[in-house]
């Protein structure tokens, strides 16, 4: 079982606005679909499930983005979500989104909610992959 | 050309090899270099002479050469030796697992059979070594010093003098101007400034790295142009790398190379030494005589060829290899920051920790900043979610050092390499490597990471992680077949020839008794350069 095109195209497309707040280009998507295949992630069943649940309740990609990068950072769902990521990274539209920023005050406060925010949806997405 | 007798005939092309052909071809002998001769077909065509910003903003196909095409520069899993390669730099390790076989859980060593060889990796640091480390070593001082000056000539080092002179090369007559800094090697610096006198009594000393890049225009090549893409391209060639010689040296009529070889064994007969390789892409038998050989096929692959040569499946060599860990740092005084307009992918300080005060034994730390590294590359190390993880590390971008730790090596019994046949391989073998550190010398290592990070806070750098990607990760090894007075098996005399040989040389680190923990390139050179000399 793997999870057909159409799918990895609203896949990547949720992960991009997850990410970064913008809608995936086509080319991005080309890249995703090529990326899971030539790094052969896409079989494992496990993931398979999460992806479909992504795909269905898309508010859960914080929770298992939360929960992996804490209790399971080798976890196959999260390595195509950094695969995303990374070819986000490469994409000269969206350069701005990924240099260094200059922080104020206000921004760090929001990057402490942020981490504590992270926390909590770890533990939530804890639960979750437990059950999966 | 199989008809023909050459005066020398050279096996690799990396940095020792390049050093040793060029000394042979100026003393005017008929010199033929074998060697893998691998290079990149793919990443060097597409890589636009820019900097790194405006690549970013500007091409579209810079996925090709940051995440690779097969998107095999998305690291995942442990780090592991090697895995720091880019993609445009993975060639190096083409046909590797086919001819150069390790078995090991212990060791993860990276070898190459790419034209330049290793060199095309090489962080360019050039450290001179002290009498003592020369004396541990196996290797005459007097003679080396000569080799230090030859090879600077011919490859280009910049460096100042400061601090840390003693440890690095900056005492060069031909010695071009240090690099600049960007903010992050400046705020070290002006800390360690402030608080010297504090860190030389502790032993540690900080300056500026001698590196093997120009800022100042020699041959063909140009100066530093600071773009920031050095872990991509080597476009303005500024950097050393050991094909600019054997692209130099072509141009020689008593120069010939030889690529797509892999060298397995040698034969001698009274006069003559014959040299059996393979051809990388058919595996066909291909053999060429000389009067002499130089091994320079790094100190693995000399060993392969060496136990090859006389059969032995059994006998283990000892093995050196630098321990190394990476110190990921943070300066607190620069988190947030907006980044400045210089960028260096390389070394911009030394830290050397000698706490004997006899330039003996001394540890070293060199610091680089993380800018024209991907985000993405530090993802996986987080332990965050990928999406706060992303806005945090941009955060801290500006701040992160990371300090790259080699530590000096002495010879031990828990290391060793031995051969041993299996002939489901491409040569009916493969070399068997064994590493572990014994007590004493794992404490040693622990000390030494403690006492980095110490002098790394009182420079106001705070140590966030220790990552250790395994021993073989420095990528410097030796002492498999030590320097000796006597003329025995599986020794080098002391003018590198192989014991119980007639015509064999080794002219890479093979011989060194002990590996410093200053980088061992330079001295690799030197020697290559003296053993070529004296043949």
């Amino acid at each position: 079982m793997k999870v057909n095109d159409a799918d990895l195209q609203t896949e990547i497309e949720l992960y991009t606005r997850y990410l970064i707040g913008h809608s995936a280009t086509p080319k991005v998507s080309v890249l995703f679909l090529a990326a899971i295949t030539r790094r052969d992630l896409e079989f494992d069943p496990r993931t398979i499930k999460m992806v479909h649940l992504c795909l269905r309740y898309p508010l859960l990609i914080g929770l298992f983005d939360a929960a992996t990068g804490i209790f399971e950072r080798d976890n196959e769902w999260r390595k195509r979500l950094i695969l995303a990521f990374a070819i986000l990274e490469t994409q000269p539209e969206y350069l701005l989104l990924f240099q260094p920023q200059v922080f104020g005050v206000s921004d760090l406060i929001k990057l402490f909610f942020n981490g504590i925010g992270s926390g909590c949806r770890a533990f939530a997405g804890k639960i979750l992959l437990w059950m999966i | 050309m199989d008809d023909i007798v050459w005066d020398a005939i050279v096996v690799g092309s990396g940095c020792s090899g390049a050093m040793a052909a060029q000394t042979l071809v100026e003393r005017g002998l008929k010199v033929l270099m074998i060697d893998g001769g691998v290079k990149d077909e793919r990443y060097k065509r597409i890589i636009p002479p820019k900097d790194f910003l405006q690549i970013r903003k500007e091409e579209q196909e810079q996925h090709r050469f940051f995440l690779g095409d097969n998107f095999e520069g998305v690291p995942f899993g442990k780090i592991i030796t090697g895995e720091h390669l880019t993609p445009p730099r993975k060639f190096m390790t083409a046909f590797v697992r086919q001819f150069l076989p390790v078995v090991s859980n212990s060791f993860i060593p990276l070898e190459s059979l790419a034209y330049g060889g290793l060199g095309n990796g090489w962080g360019l640091g050039c450290c001179m070594f002290s009498k003592n480390e020369l004396d541990a070593c196996g290797l005459p001082s007097s003679e080396m010093q000569n080799a230090y000056e030859v090879v600077a000539k011919r490859i280009g080092v910049s460096g100042a003098q400061d601090d840390a002179t003693p440890y690095t090369a900056a005492t060069l007559s031909t010695l071009q101007p240090s690099i600049d800094m960007d903010s992050n090697g400046e705020n070290l610096q002006n800390n360690y400034l402030k608080k010297k006198e504090h860190l030389k009594r502790h032993g540690f000393f900080v300056g500026r790295p001698s590196l093997a890049l120009l800022t100042q225009p020699k041959d063909n090549r140009l100066p530093y142009q600071y773009r920031d893409m050095d872990f991509y391209s080597d476009n303005d060639k500024s950097a050393y790398r050991p094909w600019l010689t054997i692209d130099q040296l072509k141009t020689h009529s008593n120069f010939s190379f030889i690529g797509n070889l892999c060298a397995v064994r040698f034969a001698e007969d009274a006069d003559t030494v014959t040299v059996h390789s393979l051809t990388l892409d058919t595996t066909e038998s291909k053999r060429f005589v000389a009067k002499k050989l130089v091994l320079a096929s790094g100190v693995l692959g000399t060993s392969r060829i060496v136990l090859r040569s006389f059969d032995d499946y059994e006998n283990q060599l000892p093995l050196l290899s630098n321990p190394y860990s990476y110190l990921a740092g943070i300066q607190p005084g620069l988190l947030g920051k907006d980044t400045d307009k210089r960028k260096i992918g390389f070394a911009q300080l030394s830290m050397f920790y000698d706490k004997h005060g006899n330039n003996m034994d001394v540890p070293m730390g060199s610091c680089y900043s993380y800018r024209s590294m991907m985000l993405f590359h530090l993802l996986k190390e987080s332990p965050l979610d990928v999406k706060s993880a992303y806005r945090f590390l941009q955060y801290m971008m500006p701040a992160f050092t990371i300090i790259g730790l080699f530590h000096p090596e002495k010879p031990s019994s828990g290391k060793w390499v031995q051969l041993q046949k299996n002939y489901n391989q491409t040569t009916g073998d493969e070399l068997h490597a064994h590493y572990t550190l014994n007590k004493e010398e794992q404490a040693q290592l622990t000390d030494t990471e403690k006492k980095f990070s110490w002098a790394l806070r009182q420079l106001n750098c705070f140590v966030l992680k220790k990552i250790a990607p395994g021993h073989g990760a420095s990528i410097h090894y030796g002492g498999t077949l030590p320097f000796s007075a006597k003329n025995q098996r599986y020794t080098l005399l002391p003018d590198g020839k192989l014991g119980e040989t007639k015509n064999v040389y080794v002219a890479d680190g093979s011989g060194f008794n002990y590996l410093p923990g200053k980088g061992i390139t330079f001295s690799l050179m030197a020697n290559a350069h003296r053993v070529a000399s004296g043949l």
